[in-house]
């Protein structure tokens, strides 16, 4: 039997090279959909290109009208570039993998408008997560209240019920526990009952009292003495046992004293909690910034953590494996497994990349500007060098003209090392509401930058926005009496400040950083409520505090009534249950004491009988 | 349809020898097809091998069409046995390492967790599908082709275009 079919290597090679062809033709499409697919599973957001150029001769691919949408606006464009030109090399598309020596992008525009919305039909999985974590963090972040809205009101004291306060349904339970051990110890000492046994001992030490070892005669003295024995354990018993009660009985009222304490704690915590009820604005502290600008900067520093964990996750550190969802097709994606390596080519780098732009018209942000990005690599640390990239403008037509971008992501090691500067200078900075005072601040034109570090999980940074024209305007505000007077003493404050300096710091995990917010209109705010609310506060909390204690006061007092009372009766009765037992005891052991102590200890009852039987002057006499 | 009018036209071009251990072989080559991700650097490498060997043709496109909706049904396992052995097996990880940056091979997808999880399953199952397809093809010869053909059904079926398919299991 023949082994090969070698006419079949015709229709094979004619099929083969069919493919071929049929890859060459459609290479430009696939490569548009590959860049399309590749960078809208990246941004999260639908990523376009109005075609594609490739001359594998040539060794260059010419994308053009490439739209990337902001995944935060959706009808905004992150990018636009007419023309973008890649030279790369053809041998590691062998290995598949791309390498660019060179790229140059024409025709930069940011923030341009769409047409239709850039939103896809659900994030990716990765950027899912990474929007679930951040927004989680924002969540987490507590930005403390600051309203006026209280002041100046009918403190409405109706708002404080017991069922609302902690206090009366502590001091409930706390009486109910008073009760029961009231009920338990009752049935110990009843369980106890030492009065017969007290009874009983009388009654014998009356009997040994009046008894002597001649009237009773040596078995009458053996049978009383081991009557007496038997009696005089019983009540070292039952002594031990009313100790122990005693003990017992003095943990549980030490316990409850506690409950007592517990009952002052909870007494604050009402009282904060219905001076929260009253909204009287705090003056406490001195920068009223958090309160202020915490939501604005929580804004703000959002999208850079977003992008914080982006970049983290496509270019880790390191040259461990590493996963990445797997192409769509009708099968299951699976995962691609990525295995980089020292000294081989990543899967993609870019060795230089350059982008130019002209902002035209005679603007603040008009001139020409210059980027710089090398080393953009899928994994750094197989390239062996950092990314970086750098931007600034290189003539302005207007304006101071510092704007400067510079960012080195280090990937090269095991642990991330980051750093990121921007600076922008002359530019619009953004306006803001201001909680609680009824106005709007637009910073107008001013400095604003960011400076960002990261090594490993870890994140440090400031974002600052200076102005030194601010422009504030006022909302027209409802209020009346004390609050619209308040309202109008800060007002005057704050308008007449045009200088306005405002920083927020983050540090701490890249997904849950702490914050801190600092601004010269936080601090003057603060000063003046300090100066104009000091007397409208105390009042306010004078009504709360006596709200609060007409309704905790009286379960307070009866639960404290009843645990003194409970302390006096229980120990009333076990100390005089106590007392009787030790007298009782004290007069049997005396009795048993007379009858048995002997000057010579050793000698046998019936001798000592006998010696007791002689007169006694012979007794007194020997 | 379309398929069948392939494999008819198949058949006729490269005269499979016909044989129950060539039909089995071709069976089992074209499970590969089935079982995986078909645009692969691998299928390509066995659709050549069936092309090329003196083994059935057709019988390996059969068992590409049978073998299809077992890889679908099986690819979460696949997926499972892919990523246990490109992710947690560190003694091969130094291989797969030099397969990533080695020329040409990075196109099978071997790192992709269903193609290798599959690919596995192919080398455990492709003996055994040989075995049970030749025992089947020389029992069915046997004892039920020579009843089959007596049947009416039979007779219309030859009479028509699907017979070309059924001939591939004659002997030559």
């Amino acid at each position: 039997m023949r082994l090969f079919r070698w006419k079949a290597l015709v229709p094979l090679f004619l099929f083969v090279g069919g493919l071929g062809l049929l890859w060459l033709i459609f290479l430009d499409t696939l490569v548009e959909r590959t860049v399309e697919n590749f960078g809208t599973e990246i941004v999260g957001a639908l990523v376009e290109v109005d075609e594609a150029d490739v001359r594998l001769t040539e060794g260059f691919v010419t994308l053009r009208g490439l739209r990337v949408t902001n995944p935060d606006a959706p009808m905004t464009n992150l990018i636009e570039a007419t023309e973008i030109v890649a030279d790369i090399r053809i041998v590691p598309l062998l290995q598949k993998k791309i390498f660019i020596d060179t790229l140059a992008m024409r025709g930069l525009r940011f923030g341009t408008a769409r047409q239709t919305s850039g939103a896809i039909e659900g994030s990716t999985a990765t950027n899912r997560e990474i929007r679930r974590q951040i927004d989680a963090w924002a969540e987490r972040v507590r930005i403390p209240d600051f309203s006026l809205a209280g002041l100046g009101q009918a403190v409405n004291a109706s708002a404080i019920r017991a069922e609302s306060l902690q206090t009366p349904a502590y001091a409930l339970q706390l009486i109910a526990s008073i009760d029961s051990s009231r009920r338990a110890w009752e049935t110990a000492v009843a369980d106890l009952n030492p009065d017969p046994l007290i009874d009983s001992g009388r009654v014998l030490v009356a009997r040994l009292q009046s008894a002597s070892p001649r009237t009773l005669g040596v078995t009458g003295l053996v049978q009383t003495l081991r009557t007496a024995r038997s009696v005089q354990a019983r009540i070292a018993s039952a002594e031990a046992e009313i100790r122990a009660l005693d003990d017992r009985v003095r943990d549980g009222l030490t316990s409850l004293q506690v409950g007592i304490t517990t009952l002052d704690d909870l007494r604050a915590r009402d009282l904060a909690y219905a001076r929260s009820l009253l909204r009287i604005p705090s003056a406490d502290t001195p920068d009223l910034s958090p309160s202020i600008f915490g939501s604005f900067a929580v804004s703000k520093i959002k999208p850079l953590l977003y992008w914080a964990q982006f970049v983290d996750r496509y270019l880790p550190p390191g040259l461990n494996p590493r996963r990445r969802p797997g192409p769509k097709r009708f099968r299951l994606d699976g995962a691609d497994v990525a295995f980089p390596s020292a000294g081989a080519l990543p899967k993609f780098t870019l060795a230089f990349g350059e982008a130019s732009l002209t902002i035209g018209g005679a603007g603040a942000v008009a001139g020409n500007y210059q980027g710089v990005m090398t080393g953009l690599s899928s994994a750094p640390a197989a390239l062996g060098i950092p990314l970086r990239i750098s931007a600034s403008r290189s003539d302005a037509v207007a304006g101071p003209g510092d704007i400067g971008f510079n960012a080195i992501i280090d990937r090269v090691g095991n642990i991330s090392r980051d750093s990121v500067t921007v600076r922008v200078a002359g530019v619009r900075l953004p306006a803001l509401t201001v909680p609680g005072l009824g106005a709007t601040l637009d910073l107008g034109t001013g400095v604003s930058s960011v400076q960002f570090l990261r090594t490993g999980d870890e994140i440090a940074g400031t974002l600052r926005w200076q102005a030194n024209a601010a422009d504030w305007q006022r909302v027209v505000s409802p209020s009346t009496g004390i609050q619209a007077r308040v309202e109008d003493l800060i007002w005057r404050t704050v308008s007449a400040v045009r200088d306005v300096d405002l920083e927020v710091r983050f540090s701490g995990n890249a997904l849950g950083p702490s914050l801190a917010i600092r601004s010269n209109i936080g601090t003057a705010i603060s000063r003046s409520l300090r100066q104009q609310l000091s007397a409208e506060i105390d009042a306010a909390e004078a009504i709360a505090r006596a709200e609060v204690d007409r309704v905790v006061g009286e379960p307070i007092r009866q639960t404290r009534a009843r645990i003194v009372a409970l302390e006096t009766e229980v120990h009333n009765v076990i100390a005089t249950q106590r007392a009787a037992i030790e007298e009782i005891r004290a007069q049997l052991e005396a009795r048993i004491n007379k009858f048995t102590t002997s000057s010579r200890p050793n000698e046998p009852l019936s001798k000592r009988f006998a010696r007791s039987s002689k007169p006694a002057s012979m007794n007194s006499g020997g | 349809m379309l398929l069948l009018r392939l494999i008819q036209k198949l058949v006729k071009t490269l005269n499979s020898e016909g044989t129950p251990g060539q039909v089995a072989v071709g069976i089992a080559l074209g499970s590969i097809l089935g079982l995986t991700p078909f645009l692969n650097l691998h299928n390509l490498l066995a659709f050549a091998a069936i092309a090329v060997f003196n083994i059935s043709f057709p019988a390996a496109m059969l068992g590409w069409v049978l073998f299809e909706p077992v890889g679908f049904l099986l690819d979460p396992v696949f997926h499972d046995i892919g990523t246990a052995v490109l992710t947690n097996a560190p003694p091969l990880l130094p291989t797969w390492t030099g397969m990533y940056n080695a020329p040409v091979v990075p196109f099978s997808n071997y790192n992709n967790t269903v193609v290798m999880g599959s690919l596995i399953g192919w080398a455990v199952l492709a003996l055994p599908i040989f075995f049970v397809a030749r025992w089947a093809v020389a029992k069915y010869r046997e004892r039920v082709l020579s009843k089959l053909q007596r049947t009416k059904l039979f007779k219309a079926v030859k009479a028509s275009k699907a017979y070309d398919i059924y001939r591939l299991f004659q002997p030559d």
